[in-house]
């Protein structure tokens, strides 16, 4: 056939089978003739009424130039039937049939940073109950109690104040789908408080783990094990890494460090820190996003050098923006606990 | 001419801030490597007016200065 009347006909049978094959289609794959609501039809194919997929018009290439009616089949049910019969007699035999079984969407899984992470690990998806999502970051112990902690920002586990000890902290965060009291893995055990007019030098907090949450406790994914505490100073030019929820395993090079009147936009308004560290990435994208806060950043050596928590979309010599955190040895020293590598 | 030490770098951060937020909208100010040396990095959030120049060096220190635009908390933000 010619290409046109190949589209004519695909057209037709279209316009004339999408109602009536129903009970055709629904006999033929033995689901009984019990009418159903119809809904809107998909625009190509005799795919109807149930969400069962079932046939699939096209166009297939035949031999010199000429074309042929491509017809798709979805259930085994429908090899043979009287619809693939009708159709291969309307193409007056012009037909290329095969059965390809259920289409299904090819859509990217989303990575097991964002999605409901046991054993909790170092750069999975966390967040106060009224937060929408930030990053895990490491585990501490030393808030009093004993039990070991979650450590990220207190805008990511505390919500920038606005907060109680003993609010749930949940696993995914909120933005991630994780709602209470199903996905609540630990409770808000202690935070460095954020205030407007003076200086800050951290943005901290730590969640201690619900009685039977277990993790992973110094597993970098990607990585290897976090090996413990950098130097107290990282200088220019040191290469680091970190893991966070919105963009994973990045890396990158300290640009500059104890940087004061670091500038930042919080909801409660524009907060200054002083003494951070400025990084920028070394690989395509950025070294940090949107909800790759509180992640742990360590050095070539796998040892925690900094807690992210603010970034610019441009500035480094990349132009694709610059991320700072607060140096690990002050979060550990003003939180007044120390990294967990193992259980006790 | 002689490299600048971490040490007056560190020392001159103040006076750097004190001389530049007069001429533009600072939103960082730390130490950072020139050369074989260290000098001090000026982030600003952004460009500065047409007719204000900024210094290359205060106090022998050399500056690094660079507009960055805003800074934002890195949490999750619907977009």
């Amino acid at each position: 056939m010619k290409l046109d009347s190949v589209l004519a006909l695909k057209q037709s049978l279209v316009a004339e089978a999408l109602v009536e094959p129903t009970a055709v289609m629904m006999r033929a794959a033995g689901e009984g003739s019990r009418p159903r609501a119809p809904v809107a039809p998909p625009a190509q194919g005799l795919c109807e009424l149930d969400t069962q997929p079932t046939l699939a018009l096209g166009v297939a290439p035949a031999k010199r130039g000429e074309f042929s009616l491509a017809v798709r089949i979805q259930q085994r049910a429908m090899e043979g039937s009287r619809q693939v019969e009708l159709i291969t007699r309307r193409a007056r035999g012009e037909v290329d049939v095969r059965y390809v079984g259920r289409a299904v969407k090819r859509a990217k899984a989303p990575p097991w940073r964002r999605g409901r992470c046991r054993p909790l690990r170092i750069g999975c998806s966390v967040g106060h109950v009224n937060v929408t999502a930030g990053t895990l970051g490491a585990f501490v112990r030393g808030l009093g109690s004993g039990r070991e902690c979650i450590l990220s920002n207190n805008h990511v586990l505390a919500n920038e104040n606005r907060c109680r000890k003993g609010d749930a902290v949940l696993q995914p965060g909120r933005f991630d789908g994780g709602t209470a009291p199903a996905d609540r893995v630990a409770v808000l055990g202690g935070f460095v408080r954020l205030y407007r007019g003076r200086r800050n030098v951290v943005d901290a907090a730590a969640a201690e783990l619900l009685e039977g949450v277990t993790a992973d406790w110094a597993k970098l994914t990607g990585l290897g094990s976090l090996a413990g505490v950098g130097d107290v100073v990282a200088d220019v030019g040191a290469e680091v890494a970190k893991i966070g929820r919105t963009t994973g395993l990045t890396r990158g090079r300290v640009t500059a460090f104890a940087m004061d009147n670091v500038v930042v936009d919080y909801d409660m308004g524009r907060l200054r820190f002083d003494d951070q560290i400025e990084i920028e990435g070394s690989g395509d994208g950025p070294f940090s996003d949107g909800g790759d806060s509180g992640a742990l950043i360590v050095d070539g050596e796998r040892r925690a050098v900094g807690l992210l928590f603010a970034g610019t979309d441009s500035g480094g010599a990349d132009g694709k923006g610059l991320t700072y955190a607060n140096p690990i040895h002050t979060v550990l020293s003003t939180m007044k606990v120390e990294l967990v590598l193992r259980p006790k | 001419m002689k490299h600048c030490t971490i040490e007056r770098a560190q020392a001159a951060k103040g006076r750097v801030r004190r001389v530049l937020s007069r001429k533009a909208e600072l939103v960082g100010v730390g130490i950072t490597r020139v050369d074989e040396g260290y000098g001090v990095k000026v982030n600003l959030a952004s460009p500065p007016a047409e007719d204000v120049e900024l210094p290359t060096q205060v106090d022998g220190v050399p500056l690094r200065i660079e507009v960055v635009g805003a800074i934002r908390k890195r949490a999750v933000h619907a977009r």
